[in-house]
């Protein structure tokens, strides 16, 4: 703990000067650094005036970023997830009792960060909007940039080492991004460091090595005691000098559970595990709420002795999917172990089209063949080459077509394995897979 | 149907249907010079950037940023 560490040092300090036989009060004394101003690139523990808590959420919106700081009456929002978890996300917000933002950070205008950022503006009074003055042609990216223009608010370019306040005593320092141009979206990332008393978190976005290096070489503090680790864990970011100067004692990693990237990449958990940090996942984990008196953390959910740190995300067990129909349409996965308790409402069915063409699914069939029910008949929907859609037990993913089965219980059984089989509308077998 | 490449994310093209749902493309399905923020015309198996409409919508993105960045 970075507060045990500063205790030491004032306990130092306090004997070396009553040893010197100083009179004057220690507390004038030991002040260890002055207050951080604006300005600063290097905040320094931060004297706290009150004994409220900073509560710091690190959202579950599947394999994308949202983190909320919420202090007294202040709250800050880093990223707001993905375009199919927008209106989940505004009623998560208000079940925390938000009602306005006096910060709104997009970190980059990919979707999977600003996705739900034009919901948030929509449902939430904002004070002032970050953002990289970086332009993307989507439509997620226009309508936030729509949500802001019906506010009346502007955008603020961040500055890499300028420094705000959320309240009285959370100090907000920007790190990067510190160059004019990069050929990939991910380097423009806002990071940002906030100290609350001795404790602090780093949030990096999606920045990769490239802008990681340019912190280094800028100098600047990045010590911090809970990193977000950048790119959803990817081996594109978290190079080792970066997570040597952050030296944090807890990682966390906004993922998706069997997102389609390999996210966390086990090169990362491998990293931080050799570091000796400790990881906490949202696809594992949930939301993870840490919440710092400015000395120390309570971490919820206290998954210390849970986590499998360095163990891979569950995954459908590999075997061979089926000869494939003319469609290309087949059967690519079935992650069978799901994570919800009880009525494993996160099982899924893959299906990829693999084919050449289009293919229009309606009227198509995928049942469990093993216990001959439940099937699921596909609406209208054309599956292009290359995508995958997913038909879930029982939730609801737009990223993935949309598909579920509804059923209020498990369908893949994990211990006794089940044969999936799709068919065409015609009623002919395409593709079956068993794992 | 037309798409506009969000990001690149391992092999996959991430990228935005008309309706703002997303879509993961095969990144050997696209033409090699592809990149983030392209409008694509997917056609079957034929997969083509959308130049016109790219800039246009760039130009018209842009512009309404002038506006909103301080």
């Amino acid at each position: 703990m970075k507060g045990f560490k500063a205790l030491i040092a004032i306990l130092i300090i306090l004997t070396l000067v009553f040893s010197a036989g100083c009179q004057q009060l220690p507390f004038l004394v030991i002040n260890p650094t002055p207050a951080p101003t604006p300005g600063t690139v290097t905040p320094a523990p931060s004297p706290i005036s009150s004994d409220v808590p900073l509560k710091v959420s690190f959202v579950d919106v599947g394999q994308a970023d949202c983190i909320i700081f919420q202090y007294g009456e202040s709250a800050m929002i880093i990223d707001a997830g993905g375009n199919s978890g927008a209106s989940s996300l505004v009623s998560t917000i208000k079940n925390m009792g938000i009602s306005k933002f006096d910060v709104a950070v997009g970190t980059h205008p990919h979707e999977d960060h600003i996705g739900g950022l034009d919901a948030v503006i929509d449902s939430f009074e904002i004070s002032k909007v970050y953002m990289p003055k970086i332009s993307h042609t989507t439509k997620t990216f226009e309508d936030v940039l729509i949500a802001i223009q019906n506010k009346g608010l502007t955008v603020t370019t961040p500055v890499p080492g300028s420094a705000f306040t959320l309240g009285e005593d959370v100090q907000c320092t920007i790190l990067a991004p510190n160059s004019a141009s990069y050929d990939n979206l991910n380097n423009y990332s806002i990071v940002i460091k906030v100290v609350y008393g001795n404790t602090s978190f780093l949030i990096t976005g999606d920045a990769e090595a490239e802008s990681e290096e340019e912190m280094l070489a800028k100098g600047y503090d990045l010590d911090a005691d809970v990193l977000k680790v950048g790119h959803h864990g990817s081996t594109s970011s978290t190079s080792p000098a970066f997570l040597s100067a952050v030296s944090p004692e807890y990682a966390v990693i906004c993922v998706g559970e069997g997102n389609t990237y390999g996210h966390p990449h086990q090169e990362t958990i491998d990293k931080l595990n050799a570091a000796g940090v400790q990881i906490y996942r949202t696809d594992l984990n949930g939301t993870i709420v840490l919440t710092s008196d400015g000395s120390s953390f309570d971490i919820n959910p206290d998954v210390t002795h849970v986590l499998p740190t360095g163990a891979p995300s569950p995954t459908a067990s590999p075997s061979t999917p089926s000869p494939s129909s003319d469609s290309g349409v087949q059967i690519t996965k079935i992650f069978y172990d799901g994570l919800v308790p009880q009525v494993e409402s996160d099982e899924y069915v893959e299906i990829t089209n693999h084919g050449g063409a289009a293919v229009d699914l309606k009227g198509w069939i995928l049942k469990d063949i093993t216990d001959g029910n439940p099937s699921f008949t596909f609406p209208a929907y054309n599956l292009q080459p290359g995508e995958s859609i997913r038909v879930y037990t029982n939730e609801i993913h737009a990223e993935y077509g949309g598909f579920s089965f509804g059923s209020g219980q498990g369908i893949w059984n994990n211990s006794n394995p089940n044969t999936a089989a799709l068919f065409d509308a015609r009623g002919q077998e395409v593709s079956r897979k068993s794992y | 149907m037309k798409v506009i490449i969000d990001r690149f994310e391992g092999d996959y093209a991430v990228c935005e249907k008309p309706d703002r749902t997303m879509v993961n493309i095969q990144k050997d399905r696209l033409p090699a010079d592809v990149s983030e923020g392209d409008v694509l015309i997917i056609e079957g198996e034929n997969i083509e950037i959308d130049a016109g409409e790219t800039v246009e919508r760039k130009k018209r993105i842009n512009k309404l940023m002038d506006e909103l960045w301080e």
